[in-house]
């Protein structure tokens, strides 16, 4: 190896080098390491300053002031912690160290591990499940708060109560809601309230730290919650606070304020809702009329023609009848015409008057029998003759028979 | 014994959807059309009350 060929560098250029190398590698972003507090200085400027080791190996870790706001303990030696952060070179010093971002007690891993196996468990058991959630009634009449008496969270759902629904009677079910002892008093609350026949009630409380909400994943309480009667609307922590309590209730609201609003109506709503009942109704029942009054219509309209149609089936028919009939009677003078012609003649030929009116008339002898033949005529005999206007009494002086050659 | 709000609610929605149906008497229309205004105006009563009852004690607050 030739010395000379190594140009010497300065101790800055050597760390600035060493801090671009460490930043661009990526797996030195963002790295969750987990150790034990050492060496650790709270310095007065607000930032922290530690040793992170474990049994064989330790590295240098920093916490900036600007992040301190999210710790939710105070960091003492010894403490076993999981932090995140970037790994990057101080290169003033030229030491590789953790540059934190977040920083919480190993413990609450765990914590955290128990609330995801549990949230496993009971889902796969069915405490979840869609179908077992109980519909909310829309217009609740009584409703419970199970709630701290004296959290923020109550005062909140009154007011959302008194503003948007005030005929909802609402009973408060005082329970503690924070500590691991809290616990067995929700879940003594949720079966009070349960067994008081609400429409609905909201097991509710105010935001906190992770560690105050915990008691919200015990699982006595998710068991309590899933054996109720009563839907129960969760309204815990806020937006972003998920509990086991919140999975397995029948609604899960964001905020108490929330819950409440969720559990009723608004009076406006439901007056609007009222209002548009009433239009309905009065369309329904004028299409009632309407529909009554057509089907009157059709039914007078079906009656009458029904019954015209019988009339003029019943004219037409008679119509029918009287042409047969003229017909018949048509052709019956046609027919017998002639004779009847004749028949007349001879009724008018047989008429008396008319004989008489050509001389004929009625002889008949004292004794009243007709005389029909001259030789039964004598000389001297007396001979009545009967004419319309009266009779002429003769006597025969001469016979004289005369042969017409008719046999008479 | 009184209705609740709710089940008067749920009568309505009832008489509403007794009409769809077709063969739905005119006498038994006009009842439930009686039945059903009366069910509204007794319902919007009670909101109202309810309302003014609760402006009645912010304003004495």
């Amino acid at each position: 190896m030739n010395q000379t060929s190594l140009k010497p560098v300065s101790v800055s250029q050597l760390n600035l080098y060493l801090k671009n190398l460490v930043q661009a590698d990526p797996h030195l972003k963002t790295v969750c390491v987990e150790g034990e507090i050492s060496n650790l200085t709270l310095h007065s400027s607000g930032h922290i300053y530690m040793t992170l080791k474990d049994d064989s190996s330790a590295i240098r870790a920093v916490m900036f002031r600007g992040y301190r706001a999210s710790l939710k303990f105070i960091p003492k030696n010894g403490m076993k912690i999981l932090v995140i952060g970037d790994v990057n070179v101080y290169d003033k010093t030229g030491t590789i160290q953790i540059y934190v971002t977040k920083m919480m007690q190993a413990g609450i891993g765990d914590v955290y591990m128990q609330f995801e196996e549990l949230k496993a468990r009971l889902q796969k058991e069915g405490l979840f499940s869609e179908s077992h959630k109980k519909p909310l009634p829309k217009y609740p009449s009584r409703i419970g708060l199970i709630t701290s008496p004296t959290g923020a969270a109550l005062q909140d759902m009154k007011n959302v109560i008194r503003r948007r629904y005030p005929l909802v009677e609402y009973t408060v079910i005082p329970t503690t809601v924070q500590g691991q002892e809290a616990a067995a008093d929700i879940v003594e609350a949720i079966r009070r309230a349960d067994a008081m026949g609400f429409d609905v009630m909201i097991l509710a409380r105010g935001g906190g730290s992770l560690e105050d909400l915990y008691v919200f994943n015990d699982e006595t309480v998710a068991r309590t919650i899933y054996a109720c009667e009563t839907p129960i609307i969760t309204g815990i922590g806020h937006e972003i606070d998920f509990t086991i309590a919140d999975f397995v209730s029948d609604k899960r609201a964001p905020t108490p304020s929330a819950a409440a609003e969720i559990a009723i109506p608004s009076t406006e709503d439901v007056l609007m809702d009222l209002m548009n009942s009433e239009q309905k109704l009065n369309q329904k029942m004028q299409m009632m009329l309407t529909t009554f009054e057509s089907k009157l219509k059709l039914a007078s309209s079906r009656i009458e023609s029904h019954s015209s149609v019988r009339i003029s089936g019943t004219l037409s028919r008679l119509d029918v009848m009287k042409h047969r009939l003229e017909s018949l009677v048509t052709v019956l003078l046609n027919d017998k015409g002639s004779k009847l012609k004749i028949d007349i003649e001879k009724l008018n030929a047989s008429n008396p008057l008319e004989l008489c009116r050509k001389g004929f008339s009625r002889v008949t002898k004292e004794d009243g029998s007709p005389l029909s033949r001259a030789r039964d005529a004598s000389k001297g005999d007396r001979l009545y003759i009967t004419l319309p206007d009266g009779r002429i009494v003769s006597e025969v002086r001469e016979i004289e028979e005369k042969d017409y050659g008719t046999d008479v | 014994m009184e209705q609740t709000f709710e089940q008067k609610i749920g009568e309505l929605e009832e008489i509403l959807k007794a009409f769809e149906n077709k063969d739905l008497e005119l006498d038994r229309s006009l009842e439930l059309y009686e039945k059903g205004i009366r069910l509204i105006r007794e319902c919007t009563k009670a909101l109202e009350e309810a309302q003014k009852k609760v402006e009645e004690i912010n304003a004495r607050e």
